[in-house]
């Protein structure tokens, strides 16, 4: 069968009438007789609408973009045509339209990197030091009540290890540190069961060490590096400023994944990209801070760098270790930091704590 | 008005959409959504449209939308140049004051500023609001074509945010009493400025007919009324008392607190109603060229019905899938080893199978919301309308194309787009 004959509807593209039409399908493409004169559309330059809720008829344009259309509703008459090799599902996209995606793909690239890498950085800087510090600390207490919850699920009142001796023993180890600089926060400290080796400052003066984090030190100094650290950060106000800013580029990034997987995942993804982007610098003012604090203390910086260089041996003989302290990528750096910041030396000084007391900050998670 | 309508010269509007077919289009691009991290979305959006609009059927011919996907990215990346900064400047302000006025409810006051604050900092944006839904209405009309015939609407995106602003303003402090004022002046200035080819629309009537829309919302607001009568009717309760367990001599206050949330309840349903009857009368008062005119007996139960249901069955449906696709990954995930100090596991099984549960319910419950809801809804609308004096149509003649650059980028990034 060399072509097909129906009906159709045709609309020219000028009025709405509707004009009945006998329609003819071959591998040339369709035509059809309007007032006793045949007009053709050739295959190359048909296209049909898709996506459309008939699965019976067809609705035909050409693809200059006329407004002219040709309605088929014969089932039999569009599998035909179907059947002729074709360009019906074809669109061509204009060399203006390309030219607009590029200029203005360019703009708002430039854009979200302006306002993500500067504006909401400058701003979170300055603003969080306008936060009345007892909201602050407020904040801090809410946050930690999530975090715990986040963290422990059920077993809620389990986490936060309470070994007595141990207590008095990470006291006195802050209280070393404490009298050592001034800040208007309460600084609380209190290890998590957890086994990473890691350490965190949420607002406000709340402190967390993880229970891997003790049991992977050798000496209490150690410990007291990674505390000093953790107070500098909360001096600094590093953990208000990183909330703000990664919430402030949460909703930025909503606005540009849409909600593809939920505001879970956009949540995932600021933090990620917030995380990698602030350390950088405010890791290293908490390191600074740290030694100053050591310094003072008449505490030897070197054993904050032996730790670096344990967990670094750590990492290359045993890949699976998940140690966020020791993926950061400057590990050899940050130790040499801190050994050229020792005053100590190979003098004498006084330990944090007592080789007693160090055993029992080492059991805190135990007793409890 | 009825002496006007010709008995024979009339057109239904049928809509033929199905389930199925919508179902497997709305799926197919939710994943492909999901695995271009969110960026097909404007071709997804694009597609379902193209769907629901060729379902639609005046007399027998079916609407046909002709945006693209490429558009709406273009648009979005527009917005995301222009409205980035912006935005980002409103959040941290926003985040800001409620950080600063951060409390633990333990002050009414506090909480009622830093509310206020917030809500403050948030009207900014609502000039921005009313003139994108009206650009993003402009769009969807100039890609929307029945019998080979643009529809379109005039550049008057600034007049609609001044009319606007001035009516919410009015409603607002009249306490929500002249509603339908509102309602109708805003339908009023979109009438007006939208055409089919080179025929304008008009809004006819005035807004007192909205009033009798307004009932249930009425008796809403009454109930709440005699809510808070019959709490504090034995004085204010003493909430030390009821914190230690006495609840003796509480029960007219609780009594009041019940008939409060049946008062909020009513409110919320009584809007929907609200929402279905104010379109209804409108568009019985709509004409076009003068001689076109329409009727709709669309019904508010089976609307409300529809969202009921359909978001029913949407999330036990999503529910479902979840757990199917969730178990079939935990499955597969069970075989790969993981050696992790963060989880107490020994295989990816758990973690592999409730990421998956959590990505198909995403996209199943998007998917059956359009379905169940938002199909059963235009089926409602469309198929209700009868036009008149229909050979009139014949006489309708080609506007010329709109360009327009940004699409929908506006709405979408303000997210108060449409629907589908």
């Amino acid at each position: 069968m060399d072509h097909f004959e129906t009906s159709g509807s045709f609309y020219d593209g000028e009025t709405a009438n509707a004009t009945p039409v006998p329609v003819r399908i071959s591998a040339e493409g369709v035509s059809f007789e309007i007032e006793g004169i045949w007009i053709s559309w050739p295959m190359s330059d048909l296209r049909c609408l898709q996506d459309q809720a008939r699965d019976s008829g067809m609705i035909l344009e050409r693809e200059d973009a006329t407004q002219a259309r040709l309605i088929i509703s014969d089932r039999a008459a569009t599998t035909y045509l179907w059947s002729w090799p074709n360009k019906l599902t074809k669109r061509k996209t204009t060399n203006a339209m390309k030219k607009r995606v590029a200029v203005w793909g360019t703009a708002a690239f430039a854009s979200v990197g302006l306002i993500i890498f500067v504006v909401v950085p400058a701003m979170s800087n300055t603003l969080a030091r306008y936060i009345p510090i007892e909201r602050e600390i407020a904040l801090g207490e809410y946050a930690m009540r999530q975090i715990e919850w986040v963290i422990s699920g059920d077993r809620e009142k389990k986490l936060t290890c309470n070994g007595e001796n141990g207590q008095l023993a990470l006291e006195k180890m802050a209280k070393r540190l404490k009298d050592n600089f001034e800040t208007a926060y309460p600084l609380n400290v209190r290890v998590f069961r957890q086994e990473m080796v890691n350490a965190f400052a949420v607002p406000g003066g709340q402190i967390v060490l993880f229970e891997g984090l003790i049991k992977a030190a050798k000496s209490p100094e150690e410990i007291a590096g990674v505390l000093g650290h953790e107070f500098g950060h909360t001096v600094n106000r590093d953990p208000t400023r990183l909330s703000m800013r990664s919430a402030g580029s949460a909703g930025l990034l909503g606005l540009v994944f849409g909600d593809f997987a939920g505001g879970f995942a956009t949540l995932a993804l600021a933090e990620a990209l917030m995380s990698a982007n602030y350390s950088q610098e405010a890791e290293t003012n908490a390191d600074v801070f740290s030694h100053e604090i050591f310094a003072r203390a008449e505490l030897p910086a070197a054993r904050f760098a032996n730790f670096f260089e344990y967990l670094m041996a750590e990492t290359d003989t045993d890949g699976s270790l998940m140690a966020p302290l020791a993926s950061h990528p400057n590990l050899q750096g940050r130790a040499d930091a801190a050994r050229a910041a020792d005053v100590v030396g190979d003098g004498s000084f006084t330990p944090v704590l007592t080789s007693l007391e160090w055993a029992a900050l080492q059991g805190i998670c135990k007793d409890g | 008005m009825d002496t006007e309508f010709s008995t024979t010269d009339t057109a239904t509007v049928s809509y033929v959409g199905r389930k199925k077919p919508l179902l497997r289009l709305a799926l197919w691009t939710g994943l492909l959504t999901f695995i271009t991290v969110g960026f097909y979305r404007f071709w997804a959006r694009t597609r379902v449209r193209k769907y629901f609009w060729s379902a639609v059927t005046p007399d027998g011919t079916p609407l046909e939308y002709n945006g693209t996907g490429l558009e709406k990215f273009l648009g979005f990346l527009i917005a995301v140049a222009v409205l980035v900064v912006y935005l980002g400047i409103i959040q941290i302000l926003l985040l800001f004051f409620g950080y600063s006025l951060f409390t633990q409810a333990e002050t009414f006051a506090g909480e009622f500023v830093q509310t206020l604050m917030f809500y403050g900092v948030a009207l900014v944006t609502l000039p921005l609001i009313y003139y994108a839904q009206y650009r993003a209405r402009r769009y969807i009309l100039s890609r929307t074509r029945w019998r080979g015939i643009r529809f379109g609407a005039e550049p008057a995106a600034w007049g609609y945010v001044l009319l606007a602003l001035k009516n919410l303003l009015v409603t607002v402090f009249t306490l929500g009493i002249l509603l339908p004022r509102q309602t109708f002046n805003l339908e009023k200035y979109r009438t007006d400025r939208s055409y089919f080819g080179d025929a304008q629309f008009h809004q006819g009537g005035d807004w007192r007919m909205l009033r009798p829309a307004m009932k249930q919302i009425y008796i809403a607001v009454g109930i709440m009324a005699l809510a808070v009568v019959v709490f504090f009717s034995k004085g204010l309760p003493d909430f030390e008392q009821i914190n230690h367990g006495d609840m003796e001599g509480m029960g007219v206050a609780a009594t009041g607190a019940i008939l409060f949330q049946l008062g909020v309840s009513w409110f919320y349903v009584g809007l929907a109603i609200y929402g279905v009857a104010s379109w209804r009368i409108m568009a019985n008062h709509k004409t076009l060229n003068g001689t076109v005119m329409f009727t709709s007996h669309v019904d508010t139960s089976d609307v409300i019905m529809a969202y009921v249901f359909g978001g029913l069955l949407a999330f036990i449906f999503a529910l479902i899938a979840a757990l199917i696709v969730g178990v079939a990954f935990g499955f597969i995930g069970s075989f790969i080893p993981i050696d992790t100090y963060e989880f107490d596991l020994d295989n990816a099984g758990p973690i592999i199978g409730f990421i998956a549960g959590y990505v198909a319910f995403l996209i199943f419950f998007g998917a059956v919301v359009l379905v169940a809801i938002r199909q059963p809804i235009l089926r409602n609308y469309a198929s209700s309308v009868v036009i008149h004096n229909a050979s009139a149509l014949n006489e309708i003649r080609q506007r010329a194309g709109d360009d327009f650059v940004e699409a929908e980028g506006f709405a979408d990034a303000l997210d108060v787009g449409a629907a589908f």
